[in-house]
């Protein structure tokens, strides 16, 4: 039997499954969006566009995402006679495919918002400062989504290899990490970041300059992956 | 398509627990195994190896020649069944064979619609409302079907009635004929299952106690019948596993090969002689290691 490189297809397949998810996920997002823009144009105020308006909840997606990932697919895809390696290795790809696709959604969403808007009136808000420094454009905008979408889900990973690991007691103290990484993380992309999204992470003043940010952002990524590869290396799996 | 299997001195240790002490074992390719042991005797932990499931704590676990754990090649080949919990899997049978057949290289979709159709599962119903006998009769189809030269299954006909049990049982002789590979079945329904048997595994508490081929171990005992009182006197002596008696006829289990001027005499007396089963064996030896 020739031995093939299995982990382009487990990258599909991981991406295939939790994009169906992201469909669901969207799909309710954007009809509480619709909900919100009824709701807000009664009271004659307006709501944040799209783009803006997801940014958390997909953060936490993403987050959600990566705690299922570990429980979900490593037992099945080990007993099928795939290598941790070669699901590392896909699951870290379908990470990548899976933050570009919940990045390039709420684009999509928000550039039809902006063409129905220009025939009638949305109540929407233009304004991206809330989340971003509008001055730096819609592609540093996508890109510093795509950042921490694909963070998120590191991250959410990394709490669900712990506990499957280690167990509850053990595994909350993953949590403990996943929250240092999550204000690390909101740290480096400044106030009205996603560090927000979790209640009791501290509001650490941000100072850093685009360059900073970014390079910093890419170490706690370098450190969730290899964090990650070296628990899941030579995993047990449960039965 | 078959594999040989070698473990060399493994030990696996579960913190101060020693799970599978030193053991050391040839399973030959294309033959079918079967694997027993009492329960906690450590078969699934054994079977877990095979599967790369775990890394042994000393030793090795090889497949024709190399290490199994995180070897794609290897692990490819090996296919583990074991009861799973499928309270949580909402999709249908066709979505849920669709991952054998995209990740295991020799599966028989063929096969798989053929096996469906004799264990008579819904193929509309959620996975999750299944019984568990027809989920178990599932498990045996994806391991029948993806024809991975090693196919363990671990117990895996859980739940399943006696006619379910016995297509499984008929359909692991037929597939074997046509396509050999190495099976591995454990079991504690021995007596009904030793038939299937090329080779037989014992294992108690995580050790090797007996890795011979079916003959040689029924040849370790034997069964005598005749009549009561004759058969008592000729196993005078011996060691006895189990006695049966039907009116005036008994037959006995003795452990032991017998000499030929045993099975000479008793077929003067006209007792009649038959191998021991790999029932009473198994449990004869498990107690006298206990």
């Amino acid at each position: 039997m020739k031995s093939v490189k299995l982990y382009p297809k487990v990258a599909f397949d991981l991406f295939y499954e939790q994009f169906k998810w992201a469909i669901w996920f969207f799909s309710f997002l954007i009809a509480g969006h619709i909900i919100g823009m009824i709701i807000v144009a009664r009271n004659d105020t307006t709501i944040q566009q799209f783009f803006v308006f997801s940014s958390q909840s997909v953060a936490i997606f993403m987050l959600v995402c990566g705690i299922i990932a570990a429980y979900a697919f490593m037992g099945y895809y080990v007993q099928h006679g795939i290598t941790r390696k070669d699901l590392y290795v896909g699951t870290v790809i379908s990470t990548l495919a899976l933050a570009l696709a919940v990045t390039l959604v709420p684009l999509a969403v928000n550039v039809i918002e902006h063409l129905i808007s220009n025939f009638a009136a949305l109540p929407i808000d233009t304004d991206a400062a809330p989340l971003y420094d509008p001055g730096s454009g819609w592609l540093s905008a996508a890109g510093i989504f795509f950042l921490n979408a694909f963070t998120y889900h590191l991250i959410g990973w990394l709490i669900g290899v712990g506990y499957y690991r280690f167990g509850w007691v053990i595994g909350f103290g993953f949590v403990g990490i996943a929250i240092a990484a999550l204000s690390l993380n909101g740290y480096f992309w400044g106030d009205g970041g996603l560090s927000s999204v979790i209640p009791w992470v501290p509001e650490i003043p941000a100072d850093a300059s685009p360059f900073l940010a970014l390079a910093g952002s890419l170490m706690l990524i370098a450190v969730l992956l290899v964090s990650t590869r070296m628990l899941t290396k030579r995993i047990s799996i449960k039965m | 398509m078959a594999a040989k299997i070698e473990l060399n001195n493994v030990t696996l240790k579960f913190g101060k627990f020693e799970a599978l002490k030193d053991i050391s074992l040839t399973l030959e390719a294309g033959k079918i195994h079967g694997l027993i042991g009492r329960n906690g005797a450590g078969k699934t932990t054994l079977l877990s190896l095979l599967a790369a499931f775990r890394e042994p704590t000393q030793g090795q676990v090889e497949i024709d020649g190399e290490a199994v754990f995180e070897n794609p090649e290897k692990m490819q080949q090996v296919g583990f069944i074991y009861e799973k919990n499928y309270a949580d899997e909402y999709q249908k049978i066709p979505a849920m064979l669709e991952f054998p057949e995209s990740y295991r290289p020799n599966y028989d979709k063929e096969y798989a619609d053929y096996l469906l159709k004799r264990f008579k599962l819904p193929l509309d119903k959620p996975i999750y409302k299944l019984s568990k006998g027809m989920q178990s009769a599932l498990n045996v189809v994806i391991g029948l079907a993806s024809r991975t030269p090693i196919t363990i299954f671990d117990e895996a006909y859980i739940g399943m009635d006696a006619p379910a049990r016995e297509i499984f049982y008929q359909e692991i002789l037929a597939d074997q004929a046509k396509h050999p590979r190495t099976f591995i079945l454990s079991t504690h329904l021995v007596s009904e299952m030793d038939y299937l048997f090329d080779n037989v595994v014992i294992i108690d508490h995580g050790r090797l106690l007996m890795n011979e081929d079916y003959e040689t171990i029924s040849a370790q005992g034997a069964s005598i019948t005749g009549a009561a009182d004759q058969v008592d006197a000729f196993v005078s002596g011996m060691k006895l596993l189990n006695e049966q008696k039907l009116g005036g006829t008994k037959s006995v289990m003795v452990y032991g090969t017998l000499s030929e001027q045993h099975q000479l005499a008793a077929h003067q007396q006209g007792l009649e002689i038959g191998p021991v089963s790999l029932q009473d064996l198994f449990i004869h030896l498990t107690e006298e290691a206990h």
